[in-house]
């Protein structure tokens, strides 16, 4: 009877041991294409007529570094929709902007494409030196004004709204991102204007970094 | 005398007699308590061919046993199992003198006791399976018996296989359905005495029925002239399923002019089972009566009606459960001080079968058998238009309803009171409001007489025409072949029939979520338009689904002294239509008339070995692989009201594997066994209303087939039963299971969405690309168990036993909807926000349910008076009266992410899991006398 214990032990110990060869407890998920940034503006006070709520959200960095320009991106409503905006029209005579809207900083998957993608609209086309608005993309930038100078700005190719798509925004396509695999990053949309002679108003929505497989 | 050769189980064995006194081993068997002989007592010596039944005296007799030690069992339905060592010695046949047989109070009454669990009533459509332990039922097996006594009630199944894997037989013909694969227990119920000769195999062993399935057969069989004559009446009250339970059986035996004949009766009844509003109603009758025609011819014909009626128990969300308690059933409401169930299930399907057993000689037997089966299995439901929702757990009529409330720019809007005041209405009611739907009935102003709401059932009549062959041939001394062919013809009407009008005057026959811009009619049948109908009438869907399948089955059996083994093979050829009669509105081409007609065509192959190390210690080996046919359930994406095949559908590739090592011994025996099964490339659809998926404000109550195709299962696991006579009077049991039961693989899944049917796209199916299963269990069941019972038996015909059972891991059964790209990718092609790895497996996690612990007691006695024996059985599950979860299903309504966040966001979901839970402490008193 031993014997045969000992053989039902032996025979015990072979089973459970094939069992737990299966021990992957894992399960499978649906495909995620994570959007780790996503801004509609639509929990900012948008401002009107002359009052402007400057964009102040957590993260985010909004300065204008134009020695004489004091205005910054701030909150707008039109159609049941906010929006960021900037018009150098409503500065002081003789003042230039240099205004930076720059996102929070994101840790893009190192396994995955990321894309950036937003929308800009513009009015009242006032320029000598073309679109105003330009998109950068930096991997070392602090978040302080000071900042914006010493951090390495790589200027980003989106489509932007030309002289004949006025008041309608213009979708910026998917901006491909996947040599940043990895890299922590943060986004940045500078508006370079004058109250004189360059002064069209950029407006900027759903800005969003999603992955793209 | 006339030596009468009874059995169609066992070939008996030729002998051959030579020149000096042979070698052997003869005896007698008796009856303990009667002390009269015992006749067909199967004796056998372990681990060789030789078999016997004892003759009318009791006796028994082997020649040419091989010397040395060996095994003799000596076993009888309703009696005690008695294994003997015996030492064969050359040229004797040594006399074992009288054998006496106890009666197996226990192990019979057990049976008797065995209360079938209904399944969770979790399908919409009229899918057969009523129970799950069908295939549970007794066996010797120490670990099959508790899973049938012990673990049966907290839905445990072996192999985590679904009944549809295993073939239950009534003499030798397949009673699983063509419609879905499973047996319907319900066509037999409460016959438990007139069942009770049944023989089981496990896993793939070998039947020598039928090829089977990779979970086991089960043949019950009814020949009159094999039932221990006798009369026995039966007395039992209980609070589960029902309350009450009369039964009475007669045997006559076989009279000298070759007749016999068995009959019985059967009702179980309940104005309230244990849950709330679920009454119960069943009769049976069962007759089989036999006639021998000489030696070699006997004739038998069986009949079983079993009506059953029962009220259905709903599934019910966490929100509801805590409100209402886990009785709480939302089908049923008072009408005139009467408790009044929404959702009766009726089964009427009565079976007559002429049986032929024919032994054409010493070697070769043949049982031909012809049956048909007819009858109707109807499901009653609300069926309304222009109304609101009955169901008191409609979501809107529930708190979560105020508590998550958003505004259409995506604000959380809760309202408190609001909330408070449906929790008052839903506590102080809660149940149907029958005199509201009468009431409005009555009063619809805007059409006179016209039914706002009705009771409808989906109705299944089903016309079978069965006929089967089994040869029984014993080829040589030691190998056997069984042989067998099937057909079968199934014409399964299925219809919506309207069952009350409850005060109205009539029901409109029509959709009234038709797209007529689109084109759609609202129209059931275009042939028929404008109909109004009235209590009796066919409506909504009228189709016939026809199938006829023949299958054959040959197997070998090799027996010798180290070593036994088989090898079968099967082929099976199914062939499917459907046969629409209506035209219906949204499918004005495809739904009237007949479909194209689909034509499966299946083989099998399997094999096994036992090896005697020695005779009280064997290792066994089962293989099995072969394919099997798409159920016609699967066929017809959505045969209520178009002819549309199953997109993609192919037929299953089933592979099993399993290995044991076994010890018998008269004290002690156990068995263990590693098993593996691959069940691929599955066809699983499922039919639900949803309330518009993906689009959680649309209020379309609409009918909708989910498909599923290609899903791979993974079964492992192991087995293990121990007994030990500690000592003559106690026994103690240990069994074990363990098993990992997964989805193999991610699926495709698909949607057929009437709405977008048009005259140019008659098959408006939604491909949602794969649904991510990969890892997930298979659900529904307890995938670990364990019991360890200690057992009294008294020589004064009395006895105890108790025993404690662990359950775990048994899962939710998840949305298959849920795990696709639909849910975590939104229009624009990225994922919803705050979905990412880490928030998506959390919130797509699979629920565990909690494990249960169960204590179960049962005891008996009993008397003998002269030639009668009284006595009563009980049992008590469930003493510690533990309320737990047997399963739950996710519900499909909230299939994006960002839906189920806000669903869930605020702690108490509208469209939760819903969830079945099981008995608490239950009792069964069976008094019986045996004549």
């Amino acid at each position: 009877m031993k014997k045969y214990i000992k053989h039902l032990f032996v025979f015990a110990t072979i089973t459970a041991l094939m069992s737990s060869c299966d021990t992957e407890k894992e399960f499978d998920i649906p495909e995620v294409k994570e959007v780790l940034l996503f801004e509609g503006f639509e929990g900012t006070a948008a401002g009107s007529g002359s009052v402007e709520n400057a964009i102040a959200l957590e993260g985010w960095a909004n300065y204008n570094v134009s020695t004489s320009g004091t205005r910054l991106w701030h909150s707008r409503l039109f159609s049941n929709n906010k929006y960021a905006e900037f018009s150098s029209f409503y500065s002081a005579t003789g003042t230039t902007d240099e205004v930076w809207l720059v996102t929070p900083e994101r840790t893009l998957n190192p396994n995955s494409a990321t894309a950036l993608s937003f929308e800009t609209k513009i009015r009242f086309w006032t320029t000598t030196t073309g679109s105003l608005l330009k998109v950068f993309i930096s991997e070392n930038y602090d978040g302080t004004e000071a900042g914006i100078a010493t951090a390495t700005w790589t200027e980003l190719n989106p489509t932007l709204p030309t002289s004949a798509q006025s008041d309608v925004f213009i979708k910026s396509g998917d901006i491909d991102l996947s040599s940043y695999k990895g890299k922590k990053v943060r986004i940045a949309f500078k508006y370079t204007g004058d109250k004189a002679a360059n002064s069209t108003t950029y407006q900027l929505d759903n800005i969003k970094l999603f992955e793209t497989e | 005398m006339k030596k009468l050769v009874l059995s169609t189980l066992f070939v008996l064995h030729a002998f051959f007699v030579f020149a000096q006194q042979p070698t052997g081993i003869s005896g007698k068997v008796i009856d303990a308590k009667s002390q009269n002989p015992l006749r067909n007592v199967v004796a056998s010596i372990q681990n060789t061919n030789l078999t016997q039944l004892t003759d009318a005296d009791g006796k028994f007799i082997f020649k040419d046993v091989a010397v040395g030690s060996q095994l003799l069992r000596i076993k009888s339905d309703g009696y005690k199992e008695q294994l003997l060592p015996i030492e064969i010695v050359k040229n004797q046949i040594l006399d074992l003198g009288i054998v006496v047989m106890e009666e197996d109070l226990i192990s019979t009454e057990q049976q008797m006791s065995l209360i079938t669990i209904t399944e969770s009533d979790l399908g919409d459509d009229n899918s057969g399976s009523e129970s799950t332990s069908g295939l549970l039922q007794a066996s010797r097996d120490t670990y099959q018996q508790s899973a049938a006594f012990n673990w049966g009630q907290a839905r445990f199944r072996i192999r985590g296989l679904d009944n549809e894997y295993g073939t239950t037989m009534i003499n030798g013909i397949a009673m699983n359905k063509i419609y879905d694969g499973r047996p319907q227990w319900g066509n037999w119920g409460g016959l438990n005495d007139a069942t009770r000769n049944q023989e089981f195999t496990m896993g793939s062993a070998p039947s020598d029925y039928t090829f089977g399935g990779i979970l086991g057969t089960q043949e019950i069989n009814t020949r009159a002239s094999i039932y221990r004559p006798g009369t026995r009446i039966s007395f039992a009250g209980t609070n589960t399923n029902y309350s009450w339970r009369m039964m009475g059986t007669h045997a006559s035996g076989v009279n000298k002019d070759g007749w016999a004949y068995v009959i019985s009766a059967g009702r179980r009844w309940a104005n309230e089972g244990y849950f709330d509003g679920t009454n119960y109603s069943a009769n049976s009758f069962f007759a089989s009566v036999e006639k021998k025609f000489g030696e070699n011819h006997a004739l038998n014909f069986t009949s079983i009606f079993a009506q059953n009626r029962r009220g259905k128990t709903s599934p019910n969300t966490q929100e509801v459960i805590d409100l209402k308690g886990h009785k709480y059933n939302s089908y049923w409401g008072y009408q005139d001080g009467e408790k009044r169930n929404s959702r009766f299930k009726d089964i009427e399907e009565p079976i007559l079968m002429l049986s032929h057993y024919w032994t054409i000689n010493s070697k070769n037997k043949l049982n031909t058998n012809v049956s048909y089966q007819t009858g109707k299995i109807g499901n009653s439901r609300f069926d309304y238009q222009l109304g609101n929702n009955p169901d008191p757990t409609y979501y809107r009529n529930l708190p979560s309803y105020q508590l998550n409330y958003y505004t259409s720019q995506g604000v959380w809007q809760p309202n408190y009171a609001g909330a408070e005041d449906l929790k008052n209405n839903f506590l102080n009611d809660g149940q149907i409001n029958w005199s509201d739907l009468y009431k409005d009935n009555r009063e619809s102003s805007v059409n006179p007489g016209r039914s706002i709401y009705v009771l409808y059932e989906d109705r299944t009549d089903d016309d079978l025409i069965a006929a089967n062959s089994v040869l029984n041939s014993s080829l040589s001394d030691n190998i056997s072949l069984n042989a067998s062919v099937n057909f079968k013809k199934l014409k399964s009407h299925n219809f919506q029939n309207l069952l009350d009008l409850l005060g109205g005057q009539y029901f409109v026959d029509k959709d009234l979520f038709a797209n007529t811009l689109n084109g759609q009619s609202q129209d059931s049948d275009l042939n028929n338009p404008d109909r109004k109908v009235v209590v009796g009438d066919t409506y909504g869907y009228n189709y016939n689904l026809n199938a006829l399948v023949f299958d054959a089955f040959t197997q070998f059996k090799f027996s010798y002294k180290k070593a036994d083994f088989y090898m079968a093979q099967s082929f099976v050829r199914s062939e499917y239509q459907r046969e629409g009669l209506y035209k219906n509105g949204f499918y004005a081409n495809n739904s009237f008339g007949k479909s194209a007609k689909l034509v499966f065509e299946n083989f099998g192959f399997k094999g096994g070995l036992t090896y005697k190390i020695t005779g009280a210690h064997l290792l066994n080996f089962n293989g099995l692989y072969m394919t099997k046919a798409p159920s016609l359930r699967s066929t017809f994406a959505n045969a209520r009201i178009n002819n549309n095949i199953t997109p993609d559908l192919t037929s299953e590739n089933i592979f099993s594997v399993d290995a044991s090592y076994i010890i018998r011994m008269p004290k002690f025996k156990a068995r263990l066994t590693a098993f593996m099964s691959k069940i691929q490339n599955s066809t699983d659809l499922s039919f639900y209303y949803a309330e518009g998926i993906g689009d959680d404000d649309g209020d379309a109550d609409s009918f909708v087939s989910e498909i599923v195709t290609g899903m791979d299962k993974k079964n492992i696991g192991a087995e293990f039963g121990l007994e030990y006579q500690i000592t003559s009077t106690i026994k103690a049991t240990i069994a074990a299971s363990y098993g990992e039961y997964t989805y193999d693989n991610n699926p495709n899944l698909k949607i057929n969405d009437d709405s977008q049917a048009t005259a140019s796209n008659s098959y408006p199916v939604v491909d949602f690309g794969k649904t991510y299963l990969k890892g997930y269990r298979q659900p529904g069941m307890p995938q670990t168990a364990g019991s360890f019972g200690l057992e009294y038996r008294d020589p004064h015909f009395w006895s105890i036993s108790a025993n404690i059972n662990y359950l775990g891991e048994s899962y939710m059964d998840v949305s298959n909807v849920l795990r696709t790209n639909n849910f975590s990718i939104d229009n624009t092609g990225v994922s919803y926000l705050g979905a990412n790895e880490a928030s998506v497996r959390k919130i797509l996690q699979q629920e565990k349910f909690d494990e249960i612990t169960l204590l179960n007691l049962s005891g008996g006695k009993s008397w003998r008076v002269g030639k009668t024996t009284f006595g009563f059985f009980a049992t008590v599950n469930n003493v510690l009266d533990k309320i737990y979860k047997t399963g739950g299903f996710e519900q499909s309504r909230k299939a994006t992410f960002a839906d189920l966040q806000q669903d869930i966001a605020h702690g108490t979901p509208s469209f939760g899991p819903k969830y079945f839970f099981g008995y608490g402490r239950t009792y069964f008193v069976n008094l019986y006398i045996n004549l």
